[in-house]
């Protein structure tokens, strides 16, 4: 910038700022105007609200579907617990030799254990409960991977993506949803023909007015980390509490690839937490807490881990941003799944995805219910699960899926939720193209578009 | 490796493996690998390069196939100070999987305070010495022993071994018994089976392998097929029908050691592609992506191809297309189906027919008149 024209700028914005002594500006510096918060408008077909384990499923396929699809997400990036709380284990995909969930879920995962040139588990090893158990079929991802996969995919299918913003409002106004977000800097107000609520803990649900339902109790919350530092092998476990030696041992196990040519799981648990009692992560207040509970439950443990013979040098070598959460909200759907549906693998004529896993309820963080599967057993979701009672143009897809509590402690995992996410984004594109709500539909047609992009349902 | 003939007692417990020993305990599951062709013992010889102190046998057939292995295993088992000989014949099939195991005339198994083993007990330790993935692998005894209510804990899905549930990996009370058969089963002796094995494998060996029922002896012979080598017209056949098959990992394994070599011939490039059709997307993609690996790739495959785009979904179109650009494939008839489908009202495969005409080398009327109205409708 030449002399003059450096005047003339000076001149002109000292003719803004008459009475202050303000700072003088630097080469190249100039003030900017008071923010102004930008209001937009949008308009949509179909509104994801949390790009999670479930949402981000449930908005590629509505894009695929062929209708304008947006995805409101309140953090950085897609994934959600996958991703942002940790959990890179995917499951379960596989039941009994045969895979029981695909589709979209599954072709990320193949893509992102292919791209980071990963093993899959042996499949065709069946679960017996006791020396061979469930986890085994779960898949080791590389989080950071998965985020950009998921990112790709969905900018693929053409879906807006906006991060940093929650709703504040949502209202239903002549067969459409009226909501207003709040972000960064942004306001914006949002018309669209139907919502899904992926944000684990059924918040959109509550705020159009729908019931949901917590336990008094729920599972804590997990903070998840790495150390390094010590030598796991020479350390003198003698001379260390017991209550300690789990820490230090799971935390030295890699999973992502090893040396068994069928790619078995790591025999326990491949990193580091803390367990975070009440962990919530429905508002920006409780997941505050749960994230400050999470960090503080890390340092004090760190400072007594440090203490110990050979790990006086232990540092912490990666922690996620976010304490991971279990259990919030769950909507009182159209159908309530019970333990004995899931148990039972009982069939629905609505049934959109399986769901696979044991019963596994954390019970205040020092015991863990479990209840297997019995031979051949897959349980089935069915539609109306993801729809909250007397709702118009609404579904939910994940953890917050109608369910009493210990079906819910199975239904939870992401397979699971990525089946659901995938049937509430076709329910959700096949009732704009229809203009219904979602429980009109017919559901065999939903349950044949499911199939034809890749989904397995359950007959 | 040395090869020396065995002591005639040893052939004769290999006989009896399979006939019905009266007095003896025996375990045996099932054998799988067929033999119609091999059913005649003839040499038994040993394999010395085990780091086990135990000698490991090979049983070979009369044209010297290897048919099963077997080991004598004599240690002791010592409780308070007091020590009890175990001696009992371990077997193995040719891929390394634990058949069984057998003990001789008087000989027993017992628990810690000395009780002799039930039929019960015989059978859980059976059960579990056939499962390779009990979580002792990388363990000492003693390590297994104290980290009890420590190392292993719950987390959902990544549970590992509880104290309580390294009950349920041995049987009560005789954990070092199970411990030490199992590391038996599982260590250098199996290793040393494997390779034996595999220096005599040979076309017929490795197809009557893949002929097996268990996924186990399957994916160990798929995973010996050598990506430089020409497979023999039956094996191919097999590799196709393990694809075909309802077993996911199978299916998935079985492509994977497909190599370009392979791919060379056009029969199987079509074996895969009628596979295709039938599976589900789970085992389309791998399979494309296979196809996609050839140095070439077959006309009559793709001309095929162009029936089924049409009822393919957005990302199956999108796969089928990223193939055809890779081999650098176009012709009239091609183009032509594909501009059939940028009509389709679903923009997101629309849209994909769209892209890829636009950059192919396609012409006419139809190809333009298609391209034109997709970007009226989509102004
Ligand atoms: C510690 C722990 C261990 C687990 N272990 C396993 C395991 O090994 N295997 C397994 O399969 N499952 C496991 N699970 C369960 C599984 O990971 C979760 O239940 C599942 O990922 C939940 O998926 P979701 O889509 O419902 O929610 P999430 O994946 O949590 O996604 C919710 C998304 O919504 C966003 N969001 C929330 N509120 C708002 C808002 N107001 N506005 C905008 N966006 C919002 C969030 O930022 C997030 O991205 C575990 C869970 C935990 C916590």
């Amino acid at each position: 910038m030449d002399k003059i024209e450096r005047r003339s700028i000076l001149k002109s914005l000292g003719a803004i700022s008459i009475g202050a002594v303000g700072p003088a500006l630097s080469k190249g510096e100039v003030f900017a105007k008071p923010y102004q918060l930008q209001k937009k408008e949008l308009e949509t077909d179909v509104l994801v609200i949390g790009g999670g384990t479930a949402g981000v499923i449930a908005a590629i396929q509505a894009g695929r579907l062929g209708v304008r699809t947006t995805v409101i997400e309140s953090g950085s990036q897609l994934g959600g617990t996958t991703t942002t709380g940790g959990v890179v284990f995917p499951g379960i995909f596989h039941a009994w030799g045969k895979q029981i969930i695909a589709g979209i879920g599954w072709e990320l995962v193949h893509d992102c254990v292919q791209m980071d040139g990963g093993d899959f588990p042996n499949f065709s090893i069946i679960p017996n409960n006791t020396t061979i158990r469930h986890w085994r079929h779960q898949v080791a991802v590389n989080g950071f991977l998965y985020t950009l996969l998921a990112e790709e995919k969905c900018k693929d299918a053409g879906i807006n993506i906006k991060y940093y913003q929650s709703p504040t409002e949502v209202t239903f106004k002549k067969g459409k949803w009226f909501v207003k977000t709040m972000g960064k800097g942004t306001q914006t107000d949002i018309i669209c023909k139907q919502i899904i609520d992926c944000t684990g803990n059924a918040f959109v649900a509550s705020l159009a007015g729908y019931d949901v339902l917590r336990e008094a109790d729920t599972q804590p919350g997990s903070l998840i980390f790495r150390i390094s530092g010590y030598d796991y092998d020479s350390l003198d476990l003698d001379q260390i509490p017991k209550k300690f030696h789990s820490e230090l041992r799971r935390n030295m196990i890699i999973s992502r690839k090893n040396d068994d040519p069928d790619g078995t799981f790591p025999p326990n648990v491949p990193y580091g937490y803390v367990y975070v009692p009440g962990a919530d992560s429905t508002t920006a207040d409780t997941h505050t807490l749960a994230n400050m509970q999470g960090r503080s439950n890390l340092l004090k443990l760190l400072r007594e881990l440090r203490e110990q013979p050979g790990c006086e040098n232990i540092r912490i070598a990666d922690l996620q941003t976010e304490t991971a959460v279990r259990e919030t909200y769950r909507i009182d759907g159209e159908y309530k799944i019970t333990h004995d549906d899931y148990v039972s693998g009982k069939v629905f004529q609505d049934s959109v995805s399986h769901s696979f896993y044991p019963i596994d309820l954390h019970r205040e963080g020092k015991s863990i219910y479990q209840e297997f599967l019995k031979e051949d057993v897959v349980a089935c979701i069915p539609l109306r699960a993801l729809i909250p009672k007397s709702s118009d143009n609404f579904l939910v897809a994940g953890r917050c899926v109608s369910s009493d509590r210990l079906a819910n402690s199975a239904l939870r995992v992401q397979a699971s939720c990525m089946g659901m996410g995938q049937a509430a984004g076709v329910a959700a594109a096949l009732a704009c193209k229809k203009d219904v709500t979602p429980l009109k539909l017919p559901v065999s047609e939903v349950q044949q578009v499911i199939e034809e992009h890749g989904g397995i349902v359950p007959r | 490796m040395g090869w020396i003939l065995i002591l005639p007692s040893l052939i004769l417990i290999a006989f009896e493996t399979f006939q019905d020993t009266a007095n003896k305990i025996k375990y045996l599951t099932e054998f799988t690998i067929p033999f119609d062709e091999l059913d005649e013992f003839l040499d038994t010889v040993t394999i010395s390069d085990t780091q086990s102190a135990n000698t490991l046998y090979q049983v070979n057939s009369k044209e010297g196939y290897p048919l099963f292995y077997f080991q004598q295993v004599t240690d002791d088992v010592c409780f308070d100070s007091k020590c009890r000989p175990i001696d009992l014949t371990i077997y193995w099939n040719i891929t390394g999987r634990y058949l069984g195991f057998l003990l001789e005339n008087g000989e027993f198994l017992s628990r810690r305070d000395h009780d002799e083993f039930n039929a019960d007990d015989y059978q859980t330790l059976h059960q579990l010495l056939a499962d390779p993935h009990l979580p002792f692998s990388d363990l000492t005894f003693e390590e297994l022993v104290n980290q009890q209510d420590s190392d292993y804990e719950n987390v959902d899905g990544t549970s590992g071994a509880t104290s309580k549930d390294i009950a349920a990996y041995v049987v009560d009370g005789a954990a070092y018994t199970t411990f030490l058969l199992w590391k038996n089963i599982y260590g250098p002796s199996q290793i040393a089976v494997q390779s034996a094995t595999k220096k005599q494998l040979h076309p017929k060996l490795i197809w009557h392998i893949l002929r097996s029922p268990s996924h186990i002896d399957q994916l160990w012979a798929l995973r010996t097929i050598e990506p430089d080598e020409k497979l023999n017209p039956e094996i191919e056949k097999r590799i196709l029908k393990l694809i075909e098959k309802e077993d996911f990992y199978v299916s998935l394994t079985a492509i994977s050691i497909l190599s370009e070599y392979h791919l060379r011939s056009e029969k199987l490039q079509h074996g895969l592609f009628s596979i295709y059709e039938k599976k589900p997307s789970g085992i389309r993609k791998p399979i494309l992506e296979k196809l996609s690996e050839a140095s070439s790739i077959s006309p009559e495959l793709i001309s095929a191809s162009y029936l089924i785009l049409p009822k393919l979904n957005g990302t199956e179109l999108d796969q089928w297309l990223t193939l055809y650009e890779k081999f650098d494939l176009t012709d009239s008839k091609m183009c032509k189906e594909i501009a059939l489908i940028v009509d389709n009202p679903n923009i997101f495969i629309a849209k994909k027919a769209y892209d890829f005409l636009a950059n192919a080398p396609c012409q006419g009327r139809e190809i333009e008149k298609a391209l034109k109205s997709f970007e009226v409708r989509n102004r």
